[in-house]
């Protein structure tokens, strides 16, 4: 019993220092949406009460048990009542278990979610834009939100707006050689319902962008009907209302970027 | 002592690991492993707290609500109001469905008349406010899927209580001899769901017993959402798209295919959702409601413990029917409802 004690108190204070860092580095934004961390604390909270209690309970036990326990453990294992705690029994192999998510997050650094495993284009650094200028920053959130929820009037100011897109780059041969896919991954909880949104880019002129490369764009946008050849194009569907029209985003300028601090999009 | 399986294993990973750049492994699980790893990891985080609060709910009420509280009102009822108060029982009680047999089991000892006890067993598990807030919470507090598995689970509950009236109405029908025969066990009643059960409340509040019921509960359910959200990552990230639309693109086969799976994964209550969201981008809602509900009504963890007290013969009744209700409504859904009332897109 004590065994099991130590292997609790092991693997619950493992957990704790984990979630802790995790919390700490802002690592976790890397796997859920920062917004619901919350969350994360009601664990390390209740995880620390889990932890204190075990603690005291080993040292109690450490002092108590033998008088306790020790004889009737050696005559009767199965049927004996006394205070101590017998609900469960912790094994090895059920502690390598409990480990296998920190270990395995210790092991391998987080990576992006995207669309394709071009990862030599992902270099995480904080980046500023040299093109951006007097443009509006925008998301493909917050177009996919005029275009779903804001019709009408707003959808028009929207349009005339000049505007900068920060995204990853998608090729795929339903697009000419200048256009491509700018999509970056909406992340609604966690990193398991990744959800790419994106928007049909035309650039000033043919470029070398790899999939997967951060790009910026600065141009106007507008709306146009849905082709049927786009609809096996992910991001893009992904973005097309009721009403069946798409994004087209006409670039003036663009430039290569790092990916950003938070990559995701988070509603 | 060191067990020689233990020894055996060390052995075969120190070989493993001399011959490592030998080992032909496909490019593409390498090129994936990090992904895989990433979204295996972020489950677990976004699921523990819900199994925390869950542990810690069904710790707090084993110390204040009796299983005789429950019985007290459930026997005075009849039929169809008996059935409906089993039902809004299950809201207030935060069990997950293995925890919930050693409770169905003392309650129809107690006689309370088995088809209560069954619309119990099948709804709490689905119906109770943790799980309620850990199904919002992962389909982006979008109450469609949150109400919609609630129905089917009160449906599902109710038509199959009312068969079990009318075919087994008697506890003989239902438990084991041996059960009926012999006293009611302990009343921690530990031989079954050793970290996951409801015991005879005790006056005041025992904060002691309270984290160590938390403590062992969690120990043991974690494990479990640890393995389902393993292969549920697995499944996501490794397995070709085109592979998983084979199935996803057939609006019954996919409901099989996820009735299936929710009964190999086990999953909790408090973590199922998080698993069953990750499904969502290849399959249908109907799919994804058919594994939540029933892999909480039946899979492989507490299969084995109904099969320790309930007779065969009405046990493949009750898991039949429930097996065809769930395919007809998940079946039903694939053909009105679109996915997109998952995520409002």
């Amino acid at each position: 019993m004590q065994k099991t004690k130590y292997l609790t108190l092991f693997v619950l204070g493992a957990y704790l220092l984990w979630l802790g860092y995790l919390l700490q580095t802002g690592l976790i934004s890397q796997y859920i949406n920062p917004k619901l961390a919350y969350l994360t604390l009601i664990s390390l909270l209740l995880l620390g009460i889990m932890f204190i209690y075990t603690l005291t309970q080993v040292s109690v036990r450490t002092k108590q048990h033998s008088s306790c326990c020790d004889a009737q453990h050696d005559a009767d294992d199965t049927h004996h009542h006394c205070n101590c705690d017998h609900t469960s029994k912790l094994k090895i192999k059920n502690v390598l278990i409990l480990l296998l998510p920190l270990v395995l997050s210790w092991l391998v650094t987080p990576t992006s979610i995207g669309l394709s495993n071009n990862q030599a284009a992902r270099v995480k650094t904080a980046t500023a834009s040299k093109i951006k200028g007097e443009a509006r920053e925008t998301t493909q959130l917050e177009i996919g939100e005029y275009l779903f929820e804001k019709p009408g009037a707003k959808r028009a100011a929207f349009l005339n707006s000049k505007f900068y897109l920060v995204g990853k780059v998608l090729r795929t041969s339903k697009l000419n050689s200048d256009e491509l896919v700018l999509y970056r991954m909406l992340i609604s909880c966690c990193v398991a319902d990744a959800v790419p949104l994106g928007v049909v880019v035309k650039l000033p002129a043919k470029n070398d962008l790899q999939n997967e490369e951060w790009v910026g764009v600065t141009g106007k946008l507008e709306f146009r009907a849905f082709p049927k050849e786009l609809s096996e194009v992910e991001p893009i569907t992904n973005m097309v209302p009721p009403e069946k029209i798409y994004v087209y985003f006409t670039a003036t300028d663009y430039e290569k970027l790092a990916a950003p601090v938070y990559e995701y999009l988070f509603p | 002592m060191v067990k020689l399986r233990n020894i055996v294993i060390l052995i075969i990973l120190t070989v493993l690991l001399c011959f490592s750049n030998q080992i032909m492994i496909p490019t593409e699980f390498v090129t994936k492993f990090p992904q895989l790893v990433t979204v295996f990891v972020s489950v677990v985080i976004q699921a523990l707290p819900f199994v925390l609060l869950g542990v810690f709910g069904s710790a707090f009420l084993q110390q204040f609500v009796t299983v005789e509280m429950v019985e007290g009102k459930l026997m005075k009822l009849k039929r169809l109001p008996g059935i409906l108060m089993s039902v809004g029982a299950g809201f207030c009680f935060p069990v997950c469905d293995c925890g919930v047999i050693p409770v169905v089991r003392r309650m129809i000892l107690k006689q309370v008349p088995p088809y209560m006890a069954v619309a119990f067993l099948l709804t709490a598990p689905l119906v109770n406010p943790i799980t309620l807030w850990a199904t919002a919470t992962a389909f982006g507090y979008n109450p469609t899927v949150t109400i919609l598995r609630v129905l089917m689970a009160i449906v599902i509950g109710i038509v199959v209580a009312l068969v079990v009236s009318y075919y087994f109405p008697r506890r003989e029908d239902l438990l084991l001899e041996e059960l009926l025969t012999s006293q009611l066990p302990e009343a921690t009643g530990r031989e079954t769901a050793a970290t996951c059960e409801m015991v005879t409340a005790k006056k005041g509040l025992d904060w002691s017993q309270l984290i160590s019921h938390a403590n062992g509960e969690f120990l043991e359910v974690v494990k479990y959402l640890i393995v389902g959200a393993l292969l549920a990552a697995t499944m996501q990230v490794m397995v070709p798209k085109q592979v998983m639309l084979v199935f996803a693109e057939q609006p019954f086969l996919s409901v099989i295919a996820m009735m299936i799976l929710a009964v190999l994964l086990s999953l909790c209550a408090e973590a199922d959702a998080f698993v069953a969201r990750s499904f969502t981008y290849h399959f249908s809602l109907g799919s994804v409601m058919a594994f939540m509900v029933f892999g909480q009504m039946l899979d492989l963890k507490n299969g084995v413990l109904l099969l320790k007290n309930f007779k065969r013969k009405p046990l493949m009744v009750i898991f039949g029917l429930v097996a065809w209700l769930v395919l007809i409504f998940a079946y039903l859904l694939n053909l009105l409802v679109s996915k997109q009332l998952i995520w409002g897109w």
